[in-house]
């Protein structure tokens, strides 16, 4: 099950242009919220509304930076690598699989041997 | 029998142990550039695991198979061959890495 969502919910993310868009944008490196206004060209309260159900099905993880002059920065990435649908017993299921530490060697492995 | 103050039958395990060790780490790069290539659709990685594998773990297999079922002179021919065959493949990947 992808985070606290019912399968409709997820699927009605996905359906969403500016969820996808926030997720493409956060799947190269956490970005804060302004950051993704400015690069999805959508406004910030679009974004903080999209990445809050994000958040809420498990697609984004936010992580809080904390700033020396007491501002804390929040910042968003991804979790998601893969998205499982499947139909058993006329209901369906979503499962969830996010990037684990080999895969993101492998990929790291794959760009230095590819940028050589 | 000692070389270096270190009897001949230390000498001996650690350069088993050194084997094993390198058979590990071969397949271990074997392993992440076999999943690089199923992630990101990247044949050269898959030659260049295959080529790893080739020179560390088969060149291996055919080292001992040939000691053990052909002939010792065979030894060498065997893992040169092994040692070609993986080489090549490593090359075949620099070429696909280039065109990809």
């Amino acid at each position: 099950m992808a985070g606290d969502c019912d399968p409709a919910d997820v699927f009605a993310l996905l359906d969403d242009e500016y969820a996808r868009s926030l997720l493409a944008a956060t799947s190269h490196e956490p970005m804060t919220a302004p950051q993704l206004s400015d690069q999805c060209e959508m406004s910030l309260s679009t974004v903080y509304r999209r990445l809050d159900q994000l958040e809420t099905c498990g697609l984004v993880v936010a992580e809080t930076i904390p700033d020396p002059d007491g501002d804390h920065t929040k910042t968003y990435e991804a979790h998601l690598d893969e998205l499982l649908v499947s139909l058993e017993d006329g209901e369906f299921a979503v499962s969830l699989s996010t990037a684990s530490t080999t895969a993101e060697f492998a990929d790291a492995f794959t760009d230095l041997w590819e940028g050589l | 029998m000692q070389v270096a103050g270190i009897p001949t039958d230390v000498w001996w395990l650690f350069g088993r142990g050194l084997m094993a060790l390198s058979l590990v780490v071969g397949l271990g790069i074997f392993g992440l550039a076999f999943y690089g290539y199923r992630r990101n659709d990247s044949r050269s990685m898959l030659f260049l695991g295959s080529g790893i594998v080739t020179l560390t773990v088969l060149s291996w297999a055919g080292t001992v198979f040939s000691a053990r079922y052909v002939a010792p002179a065979v030894i060498p021919t065997v893992s040169s061959l092994f040692d070609l065959a993986g080489m090549a493949m490593i090359l075949y990947a620099i070429v696909l890495a280039r065109r990809e």
